[in-house]
């Protein structure tokens, strides 16, 4: 790949005064003459990046990041905040958590606030490409039916912050990153991108799609929005009426959920340690966190089956082997059984559901980086920044991607 | 651009940039040939025409005899027949996505990509 559809002018990557053999020469827009591809899963909790040069196939950057913005309360003293920094982001803000006004871009898998989102996302920028000099080309993973709107708040928010975008499906890109590349073509290996059928259980959304060879169309895509999230809300509504009183936040109501989640016949009695007023006290929660979790198998259930009655009958047996659980909530025990023995008891032939396993967090960002190496020159979608294109004659593209101004 | 769904786009090109390149074609012939440019142009679009039928016509009928002959070439092994899973009150079967076989060669990604950016396209 070479630079030379990248002539658009950027001020940013101009120095603030420019050094002296400079001041002669016309003020040209510095030509940016690194390429930085980056796969980004944008999570309503938890967002994973990974980043690399064009033309390597080297991961310079993997990180999961919490998806929150902390901005620092005024009237903190010196030194408490490292660098006294005013704006924190992911772990450094929930760390600071007593110290700051902590805010979550995305809701339900979309942006919710698009100021905090475009701060996230400049910090996204930062890390994977600490000089800020390269050309960033991001494929950014979205729920699956996401609707134009959600498309757009992103490309403004990326404006200025990334230079090319490209929007996939989650549930896709999950596909992808999930398929092991070495083993396409040998025998016994059902490739996934072929055939399959993927569960995204993230935070705000739960994403079903069926992926068989060719783009899933809209209709092989089901996005529920009954996730993590509203396992907590269940959790915590059972739990107020349980124990008025008890004094657990929403985010100690995900711990426990992380720590003790399961599906299928009650776990009874499930103890669980809570500290109220400064004291300890065991409450039995096996009940309130298997109905939490068990509704999110209602949810689901409908869903996988609609998806598999799109299958055609000489593709149906295969991809019941390959039915693929992954997010967040794939984590919870037994969805994998509870799904499967559900399927049998429905009659169909010898399901198999599998849980994606411990890369769950990064598979759609793993699927993201891969498209961005694959997409061709007039797959990306050049985001023009107006601030920037303003202050000189943009630079024609010379390529026939498409243009987005904001 | 029709074979992937841009469907609204190449009704554009066919009716500005084509129809355009078409009366220029035929304005530059009338300084040659005055008096039978459009003729010929008419001409040359109309063999065009007819020759892109005739394969698409060939196309049609030969794709179904070559397919029959690759699935009597393989292993009876591979006609699994298949239990028809239970049925599911809101489904409706799959209607145009031919879900190719699990020999087929693997599409690449970029592919995959056309084949969302197609859809994006038809959808506006
Ligand atoms: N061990 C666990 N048991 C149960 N749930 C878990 C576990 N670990 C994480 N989760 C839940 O998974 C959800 C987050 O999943 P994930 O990180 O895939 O979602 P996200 O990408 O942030 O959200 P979305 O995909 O909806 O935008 C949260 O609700 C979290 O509490």
């Amino acid at each position: 790949m070479t630079t030379a559809t990248l002539d658009k002018p950027t001020l940013s990557a101009q120095p603030a005064s420019p050094p002296p053999s400079d001041i002669s020469a016309p003020r040209q827009p510095a030509a940016k003459t690194k390429i930085v591809l980056v796969g980004f899963d944008f999570g309503t909790n938890k967002s994973c990046l990974l980043a690399g040069s064009a033309g390597s196939t080297d991961i310079a950057v993997s990180k999961v990041i919490p998806t929150v913005v902390g901005y620092v309360k005024d009237g903190i003293v010196d030194g408490i905040i490292a660098g006294n920094a005013r704006v924190l982001f992911g772990e450094d803000a929930l760390r600071a958590r007593l110290h700051v006004k902590m805010v979550a871009p995305l809701r339900e898998g979309i942006i919710a606030d698009p100021d905090v989102a475009r701060d996230f996302l400049k910090q996204v920028r930062a890390l994977a490409d600490p000089s800020g000099t390269a050309e960033i080309r991001a494929v950014i993973g979205m729920p699956a039916n996401a609707g134009e709107t959600a498309r757009d708040d992103v490309r403004r928010c990326a404006q200025g912050i990334f230079d090319r975008v490209l929007m996939i499906p989650e549930p896709f890109l999950a596909a992808l990153g999930y398929r092991e590349d070495s083993r396409v073509g040998q025998p016994n290996y059902v490739d996934p991108v072929t055939n399959s059928l993927f569960i995204d259980i993230g935070g705000g959304t739960s994403d079903l799609c069926l992926v068989q060879g060719v783009f899933p169309s809209r209709d092989d895509q089901v996005s529920i929005p009954f996730a993590g999230d509203a396992i907590d809300q269940l959790m915590q509504e059972e739990l107020d009426r349980t124990y008025p009183n008890n004094g657990l936040t929403r985010l100690r109501v995900r711990e426990i959920k992380e720590t003790h989640a399961y599906v299928g016949p009650s776990r009874k009695p499930l103890d669980v340690k809570v500290i109220l007023s400064g004291k300890a006290h065991q409450l039995e929660l096996g009940d309130v966190i298997g109905r939490a979790c068990n509704t999110l198998v209602d949810k689901i259930y409908p869903a996988l089956t609609t998806l598999i009655a799109r299958a055609s009958s000489d593709s149906v047996v295969t991809l019941l082997q390959n039915i693929v659980v992954t997010g967040g909530g794939s984590q919870i025990r037994g969805l994998d059984t509870v799904l499967q023995q559900r399927l049998i008891a429905d009659g169909y032939e010898a399901p198999k559901v599998k849980l994606a396993g411990h890369d769950f967090q990064r598979y759609v960002a793993i699927g993201a980086l891969k498209a961005s190496r694959a997409a061709r020159e007039n797959q990306w979608q050049v985001l023009l920044d107006c601030r920037k294109v303003s202050a000189g004659p943009p630079g024609p593209p010379s390529s026939p991607a498409q243009l987005a101004a904001g | 651009m029709r074979a992937r769904g841009l469907i609204a786009e190449a009704e554009r090109l066919h009716s500005h940039e084509f129809a355009a390149a078409l009366a220029a074609a035929e304005s530059e012939m009338e300084e040659i040939l005055p008096g039978h440019a459009s003729e010929e142009v008419r001409t040359l679009l109309d063999a065009e025409e007819t020759r892109v039928n005739e394969a698409l016509l060939l196309a049609e009928i030969l794709v179904p005899l070559i397919a029959e002959k690759i699935n009597l070439a393989r292993p009876s092994t591979e006609q699994v027949s298949v239990r028809a899973p239970a049925p599911h009150p809101r489904a409706s079967a799959r209607p145009a996505a031919v879900p190719r076989h699990r020999d087929d060669p693997a599409p690449s990604i970029a592919d995959l990509i056309d084949g969302m950016l197609g859809q994006e396209n038809s959808a506006h």
